[in-house]
């Protein structure tokens, strides 16, 4: 059945390539993007899908959730405008990242004419019913955790290391978490004493507060939704630059942005390299008229490492050579001068 | 221990070739260590690049020399892997050593030309070769030196595994043009020779006949020329051979011949010897032996005798004489002719024999006339016995064919030394009583006394001596 459909797919698909080809009008792709255009976040993972690509003649319209920063009305709202686009352009393809973006828009379009590829999504494949879509495949994002313990370790060795992590109420985190979990479950020498979710940023303030030294490190994952007296979202560059102001504690992410923005180390995942992955899978489905469906979805393995070196002095922590030449080093906090 | 030729020619170019091959050598090794030099410069320049680099990289992070931490491990880094590399170090810009990892030590050069920012310097210290790389903060600013240490060791153990493999692979096309060259050699030059040499040792003086023919060789050089010089002379060498062989031969033969003649002649002479000895023996028993009877004759009895008188005069023992003469001899000489005289000699010669023992002596003195020496009779009656077994030989007639014939016999004795004390006295005694005895009709008489001659007898003593024809 699947096969059937698939073939049905491959053949409709490559009449519609055809025909645009033989008109010689350009591949249009619609990039449906979780968060902000102006977040670097997904600045990276567009620049890596066009690179991968390598179409320079293709037009891309973009549509942003803006997730961070929109309430759930105003983010459904979002989202019918990108599957209106979609359904009225019928573009030649369908690019969208993180998590957001597959729950609210992809899951629409399951086994549709229009192929779809995304990266940076943290829950799995099957999660969102793409397992059973013949038009669905694209790039998951998996934190490079065990890494980034390593990391840690090498700046502070630490026999039997306790955590604490931090989350938001973003579903993003469901998938994170519990791979989180399942690495505890294989290690001994790291311990979880708390896994915190503010609601607030004072909330979030006094729990950090309340851990300094009961802990060795804090994992900063979710930081985008502790609301405020005022209403609306704590930025999450207000959250870690306090939490670098105001903790003594060493912490780690998974990505670049929270490191330029005081976070002390990281070994990221490359929005880069996501984009770069997705935009090569796009092109096998649209020149090489390969199917989404005999495309597996992949993960990034590569991770660098990277240091906050202006966060290791304010912790007072040496950092080995070795260290700092194998990482990116930022030297200054990103509201520095 | 002798060298084959091509061999030695082998040997001797080989050992020009090792002499050329040792100028190639050193040369060679020359010119590997500075290739060695440059390439172990050229590594660490690199590594004091690399050094350099990631020094200016942590300084890039707003950190000083002495915030780095563990850079140590960096100088290691650097040149592990590497044995031409002995040491790695970062210096400021006093000359004073802030990390460093090695073996040895590095010495600052105190007086050396630094490098600029964007340059490297290469500078010869007591400590080795050290390359001097800038540590460059922004476009010019240097705060340090990164500095690498070549292994001069190893620069030198790597020149000298290079020249080991240029000796060995040398060595192997030395043995292998050796070989070759040996090949060609004894193709050129061995081969004809050693066929030379087979055929001169077969010349062997007992192999005469049959010399080997060498086989041709198209070779138009001195050994082909001299190898058909050879057989030229072999060939020679082989006529004259047969030349000589057929010489030989006749000689061979006419040296038979003559052996042959010689080994004839020898037989007649050594034959004609022994006739000759024959005939001396004969004349020697001639001369001693009485013809008729085969008995002694005067001639050996009387030297006998006197012989015979000394031995017995010096050993004190008995000696006697009996001289016997025939009575009717001549009668019968005269009546029935000389031949019949012989056989009645011949006859009473054998009957005399007959009587005589072993150690007496019976000869015929001549005529009819017979003496018996005989010896160990100590007293007289012991010779009376004796002549009367003579006399008693004449009782039995003689025949001669038909004839038989009767003798009388007259016997005179003696003894020594009682009537005689030399041979002439004593058969002079011998012979007077022989005298005697006939004069009365026969019979024997011994002498009486020793024999006594007077002048008037000379006659008779001059007859004792001469043998006497007759029995008057």
């Amino acid at each position: 059945m699947r096969l059937s459909r698939c073939l049905h797919y491959a053949i409709a698909m490559g009449l519609v390539t055809l025909s645009a080809w033989v008109q010689g009008e350009p591949l249009k792709i619609v990039h449906v993007m979780s968060y902000s255009s102006d977040w670097a976040w997904n600045q990276d993972q567009l620049r890596g899908f066009r690179e991968g690509l390598g179409m320079t003649d293709a037009i891309i319209r973009v549509v942003e959730l803006d997730a961070k920063h929109k309430d759930a009305t105003q983010l459904k709202a979002a989202a019918k405008e990108a599957i209106d686009l979609i359904e009225n352009w019928q573009p030649d393809l369908v690019y969208t990242n993180d998590d957001v973006a597959q729950a609210e828009v992809s899951v629409k379009f399951i086994n549709s004419k229009i192929p779809f590829v995304y990266s940076g999504v943290n829950k799995e494949h099957r999660d969102y019913g793409f397992d059973k879509a013949g038009n669905v495949t694209g790039v998951l994002e998996r934190e490079h955790f065990a890494g980034t313990l390593s990391l840690l370790r090498e700046i502070k060795p630490v026999r039997n290391l306790r955590l604490a992590i931090v989350l938001d109420d973003d579903p993003t985190w469901v998938g994170v978490a519990s791979r989180i979990r399942a690495e505890l479950a294989r290690r001994k020498d790291v311990e979880v004493v708390e896994w915190l979710q503010p609601k607030t940023f004072e909330e979030y303030k006094s729990r950090m507060l309340a851990l300094q030294g009961k802990v060795d490190a804090v994992g900063l994952l979710g930081v985008f939704r502790f609301t405020k007296p005022g209403g609306g979202y704590a930025d999450y560059e207000e959250v870690l630059h306090w939490t670098a102001d105001n903790s003594g504690l060493m912490d780690f992410s998974f990505w670049d942005t929270r490191v330029e923005r005081g976070t002390l180390l990281a070994v990221t995942v490359s929005g880069v390299e996501q984009g770069r992955l997705a935009g090569r899978m796009a092109r096998r489905i649209l020149v090489d008229k390969v199917s989404p469906a005999s495309i597996p979805p992949e993960a990034t393995a590569k991770g660098q490492p990277m240091i906050s070196l202006a966060r290791a002095r304010k912790l007072g922590l040496p950092i080995k050579s070795s260290v700092l030449l194998n990482a990116q080093v930022l030297p200054r906090f990103a509201w520095g001068s | 221990m002798s060298v084959s030729l091509p061999l030695r020619i082998n040997l001797i170019s080989l050992i020009f070739a090792a002499l050329v091959a040792s100028v190639l050598t050193a040369l060679g090794g020359f010119f590997l260590h500075h290739q060695e030099r440059d390439n172990a410069i050229a590594r660490a320049t690199l590594a004091a690049d690399e050094l350099a680099t990631r020094a200016s990289r942590l300084i890039a992070f707003d950190m000083g020399f002495a915030d780095f931490l563990g850079f140590d491990e960096q100088c290691a880094a650097v040149i592990r892997n590497d044995p031409m590399l002995r040491d790695a170090a970062l210096f400021d810009t006093h000359g004073a050593q802030q990390y460093h990892s090695g073996s040895g030590t590095i010495i600052w050069p105190e007086y050396a030309q630094l490098p600029e920012a964007d340059d490297t310097q290469t500078v010869t210290t007591p400590s080795g070769i050290l390359v001097l790389n800038p540590v460059v903060r922004g476009k010019g600013e240097v705060l340090g030196f990164a500095v690498v240490a070549i292994n001069d060791a190893v620069v030198m153990e790597a020149t000298l595994r290079n020249v080991g493999w240029l000796v060995a692979c040398a060595a192997a096309l030395f043995v292998a043009g050796l070989i070759i060259q040996q090949g060609i050699f004894w193709r050129a030059v061995g081969r004809p020779l050693a066929s030379l040499v087979r055929t001169a040792d077969s010349i062997q003086p007992d192999k005469l006949v049959e010399i080997p023919h060498l086989p041709d060789l198209d070779s138009n050089d001195d050994i082909g020329r001299l190898y058909r010089a050879f057989s030229r002379l072999v060939q020679r060498l082989l006529e004259a051979r047969r030349d000589l062989l057929t010489q030989n031969e006749q000689l061979e033969h006419a040296v038979q011949e003559r052996t042959t003649e010689l080994e004839r002649v020898n037989a007649d002479l050594a034959h004609d010897i022994e006739r000759r000895k024959e005939l001396e023996e004969e004349l020697r028993k001639l001369a001693s032996t009485d013809p008729l009877t085969g008995l002694a004759n005067r001639a050996f009895m009387m030297p006998y005798l006197e012989r015979r008188i000394e031995q017995a005069r010096r050993h004190r023992t008995p000696l006697g004489l009996i001289l016997l003469d025939f009575d009717g001899f001549k009668h019968i000489n005269d009546t029935y002719g000389h031949a019949v005289g012989d056989g009645v000699l011949q006859t009473m010669g054998l009957r005399l024999q007959q009587i005589c023992r072993q150690s007496d002596v019976l000869a015929r003195l001549g005529g009819d006339e017979f003496l018996i020496s005989f010896e160990g009779l100590q007293e007289q009656y012991q010779a009376d016995a004796l002549c009367r077994r003579v006399v008693s030989l004449f009782a039995t007639p003689i025949e001669i064919g038909d004839l038989k014939l009767q003798l009388g016999v007259s016997v005179g004795a003696a003894l020594f030394p009682n009537n005689g004390d030399d041979l002439t006295s004593l058969m002079a005694a011998a012979d007077i009583a022989m005298y005697a005895i006939k004069q009365r009709g026969g019979g024997f008489l011994f002498a009486t006394s020793s024999a006594k001659i007077p002048a008037a007898n000379d006659a008779l003593a001059h007859s004792l001596r001469r043998p006497r024809s007759t029995d008057q």
